[in-house]
């Protein structure tokens, strides 16, 4: 074997994935070749910092109930990481190997041939109750600690990236509020439509905000309300019927507040009162609050 | 002194038994492997050592694509065999290696200058 060969299978040879044979030529050239022993003595210490580093990630930031509440409310600089990294916390390949794998199977199966089939036209969708559909997408995102694809508090670096993949001509809402901060977003599908999923923190509890185009969304169960925010009493219903309308539902004990703006639908969903997510849409005014 | 030679000659014969190497057996050394021998390389006690592979190990795995991530860490991370972790990626296990072994150069590359100023390594060969 010569030191390129040796090269070509250095990584397959300490993953112990090498053919015996091969196995045996390789480990025979590195008894003689003091270059080619350097590099598994390098790769090797490489491998082993690699795992240590994985591994601290990983119990670090253990899921539970409660995970992604302590996430949003622990140090800034850390907790982009942290939310990145969740999903692999969570991962049911660190306790069960096979369980796992064929958990992780089944996800990318699944995930694979919605991507494959593509958006489907309304007629073909479930027609599930709108607040079943993102109530069940924000518990997804908590409880499986699924990846944000970008993580910023500027809403516009995330609208511009949400709008460039999920092709939405969508925007998130603006704020300067201290108590109210963008963490990050993700493309995702809901009921097989594209969606752009972002996640807030308000109050140090985290909050979905899902963008999806208005299309005859099922949104039964809804009760339609114009609000308007007023100094000192909050949000209050509009009696003149003048203020901007909303859609407002709960279930699972999770807040839905809904709203269309520019062809678009949005819908907030939190453990939060509905006072708190309209403050997703009305930030600003609450600033002083 | 001339039937001692012969004798000795002919017990050589049977002492020393000739047999042909075949070539998957031959080894062929580097021509670098043969000048001045490379520095220790510093042991994983050394805490210099570990923060500096660490700090290339978080550089290099951050500026990964995604896929390249996730394969790598299914294997360190979880001690999957590549079997496995084409089996939950949906993938060919020949993916899986050539994602590993460019995840792993990509880490590699991160170390190369200093391994190769340190005489870790020979040049040219990081």
């Amino acid at each position: 074997m010569t030191c390129s060969e040796t090269r070509e299978y250095l990584f397959a040879f300490l993953d112990s994935e090498l053919d015996a044979p091969l196995s045996i030529e390789l480990q025979r050239h590195v008894e003689r070749c003091h270059d080619c022993a350097r590099e598994i003595e390098i790769e090797r210490a490489v491998k082993r910092q690699l795992s240590t580093r994985l591994e601290t990630q990983s119990a670090e930031y253990v899921l539970d109930e409660a995970a992604l509440m302590r996430a949003m409310m622990s140090e800034r600089p850390s907790r982009s990481w942290v939310i990145q990294r969740l999903w692999w916390a969570s991962s049911p390949l660190r306790h069960s190997r096979r369980a796992g794998l064929l958990a992780a199977a089944a996800i990318m199966i699944v995930a694979t041939s919605l991507w494959v089939i593509g958006p489907r036209s309304h007629a073909d969708r479930s027609g599930e109750r709108f607040t079943v559909l993102v109530v069940r997408d924000f518990e997804h995102f908590l409880e499986e600690g699924q990846e944000l694809q970008i993580t910023s508090a500027d809403p516009g670096v995330v609208t511009d990236w949400l709008r460039a993949r999920t092709k939405l001509d969508m925007a998130l809402p603006l704020s300067k509020a201290p108590a109210f901060q963008l963490v990050g977003g993700r493309k995702c599908k809901i009921d097989g439509q594209a969606a752009a999923f972002a996640v807030f923190e308000i109050d140090g509890q985290p909050a979905s905000l899902v963008c999806v185009a208005d299309d005859d969304w099922n949104l039964a169960g809804m009760t339609r309300e114009a609000l308007v925010h007023k100094p000192g009493e909050g949000v209050v219903a509009d009696v003149e019927d003048a203020g901007p309308t909303y859609w407002l539902d709960s279930d699972k004990g999770y807040t839905v507040v809904a709203w269309k703006q520019d062809g678009m639908i949005y819908a907030a969903v939190s453990m939060l009162s509905r006072e708190k997510l309209l403050s997703l849409t009305t930030g600003a005014l609450h600033e002083g609050d | 002194m001339r039937n001692i030679t012969f004798e000795w000659h002919r017990k050589a014969q049977h002492r020393i038994k000739l047999v042909p190497i075949p070539d998957s057996e031959l080894t062929e050394i580097s021509p670098s492997d043969q000048s001045e021998p490379l520095c220790p390389l510093p042991t994983m006690d050394d805490e210099c050592f570990r923060e500096f592979l660490d700090e290339r190990i978080v550089s290099a795995l951050d500026a990964l694509e995604p896929a390249f991530r996730e394969t790598i860490m299914l294997s360190v991370s979880s001690g999957l065999n590549y079997r496995e972790i084409a089996e939950v990626l949906g993938c060919p296990v020949g993916t899986v290696m050539s994602r590993m072994s460019r995840a792993r150069r990509a880490l590699r590359e991160r170390l190369g200058v200093l391994a190769q100023s340190q005489r870790w390594v020979r040049e040219g060969r990081s």
